[in-house]
């Protein structure tokens, strides 16, 4: 679902945006994927048509009774063609639209896939042609051709397997000339000229486009076949052997039925060998996307039965009649509803949305599956280890949210990816740390790299997936984004903590550690108690020594006026000196009950060690209080600019 | 509707070979890749900037030669690949300009005008060149324009009233604007009369004075843009910096002999022609080619053409045409001493020419002496020049300098953005970055024209130097004039340490020096490169540049 979401909105968003449609590093930033093969651009126009009138998901749930009527419309027609009776007609039509094929493909909400309406629409142009061989409506059928094309790579065998095969039988049983074919060739000019606009360069700029697209299979195992499609698949070979018997069936008529049978079932059991595969533009493999071969196979039986049945209507009773319409419901599958997905829209995303830059967005705990994973069939050996990684259960959610914030996003359900590909999901901090992966190196090493990627990325918001954290992991992320404070808490939704970048111009307000909290504790070094809580304030005692440190990161844009919020219990003077980066920064005395501290921190200190500030706070004496050796509590520290 | 039945037959034809002719572009130009750039690309963008390209006079006499990318811009607004498609189109429009012209001046002989039309996209030793769309547009705006005057003035001749004034004073227009795009269509515009009075044979009062105005028009040009040169501005001393002109008669002699080889570069071709079978791209070239093919028998049946009947005699005029327009066209790189690929930019037109004369003076021969089928000799001959052309094209793509470009894999600038959304004004980039360092230079190697990239980023609030363009004095730092200085507004040439920003390169991507390396420590105390950062989100404009 979430990637056939995507890939519905994505066209039509990056048309509109001057992007490039086919490679893009949208999703998996900051990898460049080949997005070619999910693309259908007449779905991503009607979604992008449906959608300023009725909403992301509306309009995306309303594209699939869409099609439904106009797969059963158009098939309708083109049956029309062949039936006298327009009850047999809408029948068969029904048949060939709503049968467990299609079920399966709803199912698994492949809407391009489910665009069939395409081929009788082509089927009806040449036909029109065929009656009235005009320029005109050779033009028209061009476009129609052409409208097959770009609607789904997985239909183009069908022009092969199906269409061809009928436009040869239809101009050798009408006895056309290639004279009265040359109106048909201002058609196929234009359909050659659009197709080297797109999607020709596609194709030839990625000559190795199907090393990236095995994406045929994502979610879409045919699990073998259900008993629903068995029992369909073994009535239609019946009904096709039957209905080819007809004695008005011409020997012509014969050879494309069993065309059009053999090409197809064999594109379906051996989908290596299918023209798709062979011409290495694509992999076809025991998924979904072959199913669409077994739908030229029941639209002849039903076509032929049916044929067979309007010359013999004495056989036809009533009782017959509803018996057999209720077992062709009852093996359609439609009855059984389809399964609904959870759409994780915050209202947060249309904030993002209307921001004016395509920064980058993270969630955390995110992860990557590629579609190789989920694919049966044989795979180089090495990407094998490219197939999943970090949190890979929350990749198909994390790619779901993409349409509605419409920003670039890490990680994410993916295409097919070579090591190489992944590589900096396994070599960058930043990437390791919001995969959840394992971090071995120096914190202080990292934490640098942390906010250098944050910000060469531009990775403008993190969202943290609270409800699928356990404890450990929230601590450990929350520790990580204050100490490396290069990200600010903005608000909590649905259990989602939404977390700024400081770069975005949003703004984060002066930095605040709060020394008290639990999320602090990365920036604590020696001489400090555990936390506590004094009305609703979080505290912690500095103590076991006079000294006591911390650390803390900031970007050394100008001079800080520090803020230090200190409680002191004692009676006689007690002093503070404090020390950033073993420089001297002053000396106070610090007086009974709370009160803020000010130091000014120097610019130079903090470039000096690339941002980060080792604070050590020297008290001059321990204060021994129930058991503890104590010298001060501390609540906040602030830091803002100071402007001379 | 009955649009094609009742269209008349010269404007099926036309559409016919519009149509056809765009497609054999879009067959060749399917390979290409619209970011493959060179070094100076970004000046080619910084031009878009309004008032930039009338700086172009600093440099190059040219005032019109950046108008095509002004028209990218404006309808494409801001995208590199809107300079892309004009440069196509232009080419396209080029080589349909050729055919309407050739079926004027020869009368139904549409199967050669396409022969000559469709050879102008396929033989194209210059496709080297061709194919980096973002620099050569500003040479396929200029032989398009060239070729449409041309075409104009031609069609003004065949036709008689207030219409043919009106098409005159266009095509002069257009003249104009060729000569002052690029100086060496003057000397194929000069061709347009006499071409004409080859044809005609006749000389009336019409073509007297049209032949008149149309000389003064585009001498006009031709002089504005001699007359300060011969004066020493400094286009001259822009020029002649670089080129040094032949000065002897057999300099011009060994140029002249170096430009033929390069518009017929029998031994590469044949080179070529052996490379091609053990090329990863022979599959595709000749699929590729075999569609060329297709697209022609197309043609030929929408336009009822049959093979080219012209008579030897015809033929051997032409070819002589076609040997005086390839000289027109490259006469100004001959002197110039400039014999690099696209110094046949203008001459390819001429070679289209002679190319389709010579394949048809084959066919006329070898029908005499061996009586083979009419044709044959055309096909085969197409056939060949086809995938030939196609594989040239693909070659010459997957062979194009691999770009630190600006688009898809724009690391560099994008990270610089990223660091630097926008800078105060004004504010001096040093960029820092070891390039003998393998494990930075393959992924930042800044070029030239990148000075012009930060200028378009920033707007000119920054200018960009490395090193050698620097010294860093105690007080302040003065920038060198270089090749950054040619267009546009001119920047400041000395700034304080408190208006710099160091940016390095470190294996993991670009970065903000802070503090000052120790060997520019005499700025320590001013350098603040935070303070010179504007943190802002990306201005739109910039992102889709750098958009993939």
């Amino acid at each position: 679902m979430s990637l056939n979401l995507w890939s519905i909105w994505w066209p039509t968003y990056a048309i509109l945006h001057n992007y490039n449609l086919v490679q893009t590093n949208y999703i998996l930033f900051p990898i460049y994927t080949n997005v070619f093969p999910l693309i259908s651009l007449p779905t991503s126009l009607v979604y992008g048509l449906l959608r300023p009138i009725f909403g992301p998901i509306l309009a995306y749930n309303l594209i699939l009774p869409l099609f439904g009527f106009l797969n059963a419309f158009s098939i309708y027609i083109f049956f029309s063609k062949y039936l006298n009776n327009p009850y047999f007609a809408a029948l068969g039509a029904g048949v060939v639209a709503f049968n467990p094929i299609t079920y399966e493909i709803a199912q698994q909400s492949e809407l391009p896939l489910l665009a069939i309406f395409v081929i009788p629409i082509c089927l009806l142009s040449f036909e029109r042609f065929l009656n009235t061989p005009r320029s005109l409506n050779g033009v028209i059928a061009g476009l129609a051709l052409y409208l097959v094309i770009i609607t789904s790579i997985y239909f183009w065998t069908l022009i092969l397997t199906v269409l061809l095969p009928y436009v040869i039988y239809r101009l050798y049983q009408r006895r056309f000339g290639w004279r009265s074919l040359r109106p048909a060739l201002w058609g196929s000019i234009l359909f050659l000229l659009l197709l080297f606009i797109f999607p020709i360069n596609v194709i030839i700029g990625s000559s190795v486009l199907h090393r990236y697209s095995p994406l045929v299979a994502l979610q879409g195992q045919l699990y073998s076949l259900s008993p629903f499609l068995a029992v369909m698949l073994i009535v239609a070979a019946l009904a096709l052997r039957w209905g080819s018997h007809d004695q008005e069936s011409s020997k012509i008529t014969r050879y494309l039925v069993g065309f059009i049978l053999v090409t197809n079932l064999l594109c379906f059991i051996l989908p290596t060998l299918s023209p798709l595969n062979l011409s290495g533009i694509l992999s076809l493999s025991g998924t979904i996307h072959v199913s669409e071969f077994l739908l030229p196979i029941i639209a002849v039986a039903v076509l032929l039965v049916l044929r067979r049945i309007e010359a013999h209507k004495e056989a036809i009773t009533p009782k017959r009649l509803w018996i057999s319409l209720l077992t062709l419901v009852l093996v359609s599958q439609w009855w059984i509803p389809l399964a609904s997905t959870t759409v994780p829209q915050l209202n947060y995303y249309e904030i993002l949305a209307r921001e004016p830059e395509d920064y980058v967005i993270a969630d955390y705990p995110v992860g990557i599956v590629t579609s190789a994973e989920q694919l049966s069939i044989p795979m180089e050996s090495a990407v094998s280890d490219a197939q999943q990684i970090g949190s890979s259960f929350r990749a198909a959610a994390t790619l779901l949210s993409e349409p509605f914030h419409q920003k670039r996003l890490i990680g994410g359900v993916a295409l097919y990816l070579r090591p190489d590909d992944i590589l900096p999901y396994k070599i960058n901090p930043l990437l390791r740390i919001l995969t959840a992966q394992p971090v071995s190196e120096d914190l202080q090493v990292l934490a640098q790299k942390f906010r250098d990627a944050s910000l060469r990325w531009r990775v403008g918001y993190i969202f943290v997936h609270t409800d699928v954290l356990d404890s450990e992991s929230l601590s450990f992320i929350h520790q990580w984004l204050t100490w490396t404070n290069v990200y600010c808490y903005v608000t909590l939704e649905n259990q989602v903590e939404i977390w700024r970048a400081r770069w975005n111009p949003a703004g984060c307000g002066p930095s605040t550690f709060s020394i008290g909290d639990p999320n602090a504790r990365m920036m604590l070094g020696a001489g400090w108690y555990g936390e506590e809580k004094w009305d609703q304030t979080s505290v912690r005692w500095a103590g076991q020594q006079t000294d006591s440190h911390l650390s803390f990161w900031i970007t050394p844009q100008a001079d800080f006026q520090m803020k230090l919020q200190i409680y002191s219990t004692a009676n006689e003077q007690q002093s503070l000196v404090v020390k950033a980066n073993g420089e001297t920064l002053g000396k106070v005395a610090l007086t009974k009950d709370w009160h803020d501290y000010l130091f000014l921190l120097p610019r130079r200190l903090i470039s000096m060690s690339q941002g980060l500030v080792s604070l050590e706070l020297i008290h001059d004496q321990t204060f021994s209080i129930e058991g503890r050796e104590l010298t001060a509590a501390y609540g906040t520290m602030t830091l803002e600019e100071e402007h001379p | 509707m009955k649009i094609f039945k009742t269209m008349p037959d010269r404007l099926r034809v036309e559409l016919a070979a519009a149509l056809c002719l765009l497609t054999l572009t879009l067959i060749v130009f399917v390979v290409v890749n619209p970011f493959n750039s060179a070094l100076d690309d970004w000046a080619v963008i910084f031009t878009t900037k309004p008032g930039v390209a009338s700086t172009i006079t600093r440099y190059a006499g040219r005032p019109f030669s950046f108008d095509g990318i002004l028209l990218a811009n404006l309808l494409f607004n801001g995208q590199v690949q809107g300079i892309f498609i004009v440069h196509v189109v232009s080419i396209f429009l080029t080589a349909f300009c050729l055919f309407h012209l050739v079926t004027r001046l020869i009368p139904n002989q549409t199967a050669f005008a396409f022969l000559v039309a469709s050879l102008y996209l396929f033989y194209l030793p210059i496709n080297v060149s061709q194919i980096m769309a973002v620099q050569f547009e500003i040479y396929s705006w200029a032989c398009m324009v060239a070729v449409v005057a041309m075409t104009l003035f031609t069609e003004q001749a065949l036709i008689k009233g207030w219409s043919a004034a009106l098409i005159l004073a266009f095509a002069c227009v257009f003249g104009y604007v060729a000569v002052l795009s690029y100086e060496s269509t003057f000397p194929l515009l000069l061709l347009a009369p006499v071409i004409l009075f080859i044809v005609q044979r006749k000389f009336s009062r019409h073509f007297v004075a049209s032949a008149l105005i149309w000389y003064v028009g585009i001498s006009i040009a031709f002089l504005q843009f001699v007359i300060p040169y011969l004066h020493g501005d400094s286009t001259q001393v822009y020029q002649e910096t670089y080129f040094k002109p032949v000065r002897s008669v057999s300099a011009f002699l060994s140029n002249t002999l170096a430009f033929s080889y390069l518009n017929f570069p029998v031994s590469s071709l044949i080179k070529d022609f052996g490379d091609f079978f053990a090329s990863p791209y022979l599959t595709t070239a000749i699929v590729l080619g075999l569609i060329g093919l297709v697209v022609w028998r197309i043609f030929s049946i929408i336009a009822h053409t049959t093979y080219p009947v012209l008579s030897l005699r015809e033929l051997l005029l032409i070819l002589i045409v076609g040997f005086v327009a390839i000289a027109a066209g490259g006469i100004v790189y001959i002197y110039a001493n400039f014999l690099v690929p696209r110094s046949v930019t203008f001459s390819a037109i001429g070679e289209a020419v002679v190319l389709s004369a010579a394949i048809c003076l084959l066919d006329v021969i070898i029908q005499r002496f061996f009586a083979v089928r009419p044709g044959l000799i055309i096909v085969g001959a197409l056939s060949v020049l086809f995938c030939v052309g196609c594989y040239w094209y693909y070659h010459d793509n997957a062979n194009a300098p691999e770009p630190y470009d600006f688009t898809q894999q724009a690391v560099f600038f994008r990270e610089f953005v990223s660091l630097i959304p926008d800078v105060k004004s004004p504010t001096l980039i040093y960029y820092q970055c070891d390039t003998s360092d393998t494990k930075v230079s393959t992924r930042y190697q800044s070029e030239t024209g990148d000075v012009y990239g930060i200028r378009y980023l920033y707007d000119d609030r920054a200018n960009f130097r490395k090193t050698n363009e620097l010294s860093f004095n105690a007080q302040d730092i003065t920038v060198a004039s270089s090749y950054g200085d040619l267009l546009g507004p001119i920047l400041p040439k000395r700034y304080g340490y408190d208006q710099l920003v160091v940016v390095a390169c470190t294996p993991d991507g670009l970065t903000i020096v802070d503090p000052l390396p120790a060997a520019l420590a005499q700025g320590e105390n001013a350098y603040n490169p935070y303070q010179r950062i504007v943190y802002d989100y990306i201005n739109p404009s910039q992102a889709r540049i750098l958009a993939p």
